[in-house]
């Protein structure tokens, strides 16, 4: 079965799963959405938190447009947990992962949501911002960012005004359309961790606006057939294929 | 129970100058952008709006100038409409109609 980047994203957001971890996306998050879904699909027992106020709800139902705010992240749902508890929930440090994304970030992993270019006031380019972003980051255990695009726009040498940032003493994952970048508890930088079977260092290395000075990285396993089965099954209208576009 | 019905005309006579509203719906979904329609037709301004995740019915009010001022987490139209285009046309620039006052 072919794969191209979107289900590499996806598989990697699938394997950052594990059983036992409450995990949040919340809304514009159509692809860990559809990851979150293939890997209830695979099996896993997580908790999955979103939006709609539906916990766990049957992942089954496809989605038929880009949006995590329709009913099928809602319909079959356990229980009804809302906006307000999952940011109480997450407050009280009981949040394992939460699925966030950007329109830039730097190497020390802030985050632009707000504007790009000139000042808050007088921006040049008025961002969504930062949907809770500044809140769950500080207090998640695993903070994790996808952004489907990998380029020098995006990850950038230095953020000018950071709607967010990690905690140095939390673990901060950035999965990207080419690697991973990790940035350990403790640690202040983000390093690659891992890159995608279609890629190189070298690549990566053209395509980020910081220095990386890592030499020898790990390339992800593929995805195996299985994991590809389930994110057909689950995305049977290719909605993850939409932010790749 | 007290009925709170009405037309949409009659709903929009209630909104003053100067008015916080808080829209309903997030992004493109569960959103009164009907609501918000019928306003521009009325001469209201300086409006504020608020919401977890303001969406159309809030965009259309900075579209057209009417709103000033958004308290908000998130202001957009989600992957299947992009950054909210009347939200970007009042706040960008060097003189702004509108400013954004986010929370989170």
């Amino acid at each position: 079965m072919e794969y191209g980047k979107p289900e590499m994203m996806a598989v990697a957001i699938m394997r950052a799963i594990s059983d036992g971890d409450i995990v949040f996306h919340g809304l514009a998050s159509s692809t860990p959405m559809v990851a979150m879904k293939a890997a209830k699909a695979m099996g896993k027992t997580f908790t999955y938190l979103t939006l709609s106020d539906g916990v766990d709800h049957d992942y089954l139902k496809p989605p038929t447009v880009a949006s995590t705010l329709t009913a099928n992240t809602y319909e079959g749902s356990v229980a009804t947990f809302g906006l307000d508890e999952i940011f109480d929930l997450y407050s009280s440090g009981k949040g394992d992962i939460a699925f966030l994304s950007c329109l830039q970030m730097d190497k020390s992993g802030r985050i632009a949501m707000s504007y790009l270019g000139g000042t808050y006031d007088n921006p040049k380019l008025r961002g969504p911002g930062g949907a809770g972003s500044a809140t769950l980051t500080p207090v998640t255990k695993k903070t994790i960012i996808w952004k489907p695009q990998h380029d020098k726009r995006t990850f950038v040498e230095h953020v000018e005004f950071a709607t967010t940032s990690p905690d140095v003493n939390k673990e901060f994952t950035v999965i990207t359309t080419l690697c991973i970048f990790k940035k350990p508890a403790g640690e202040k930088y983000l390093k690659v961790h891992t890159i995608f079977p279609y890629t190189t260092l070298e690549e990566v290395k053209e395509n980020t606006g910081w220095q990386i000075d890592e030499t020898n990285v790990p390339v992800m396993d593929p995805p195996t057939e299985e994991e590809l089965r389930a994110l057909k099954l689950v995305d049977p209208n290719n909605i993850l294929g939409f932010e790749f576009k | 129970m007290y009925d709170k019905t009405m037309s949409l005309s009659q709903a929009a006579d209630l909104i003053k100058d100067g008015m916080l509203l808080a829209i309903g719906g997030n992004g493109m979904h569960r959103t009164p952008s009907i609501f918000s329609l019928a306003l521009t037709k009325k001469p209201v301004k300086e409006l504020k709006v608020c919401g977890a995740a303001p969406g159309l019915a809030s965009d259309i009010l900075f579209a057209s100038f009417q709103a000033d001022t958004a308290y908000f987490g998130f202001f957009g139209l989600e992957n299947e409409a992009g950054l909210a285009p009347g939200m970007r046309k009042s706040m960008e620039g060097d003189n702004p109609k509108a400013k954004a006052i986010e929370g989170s």
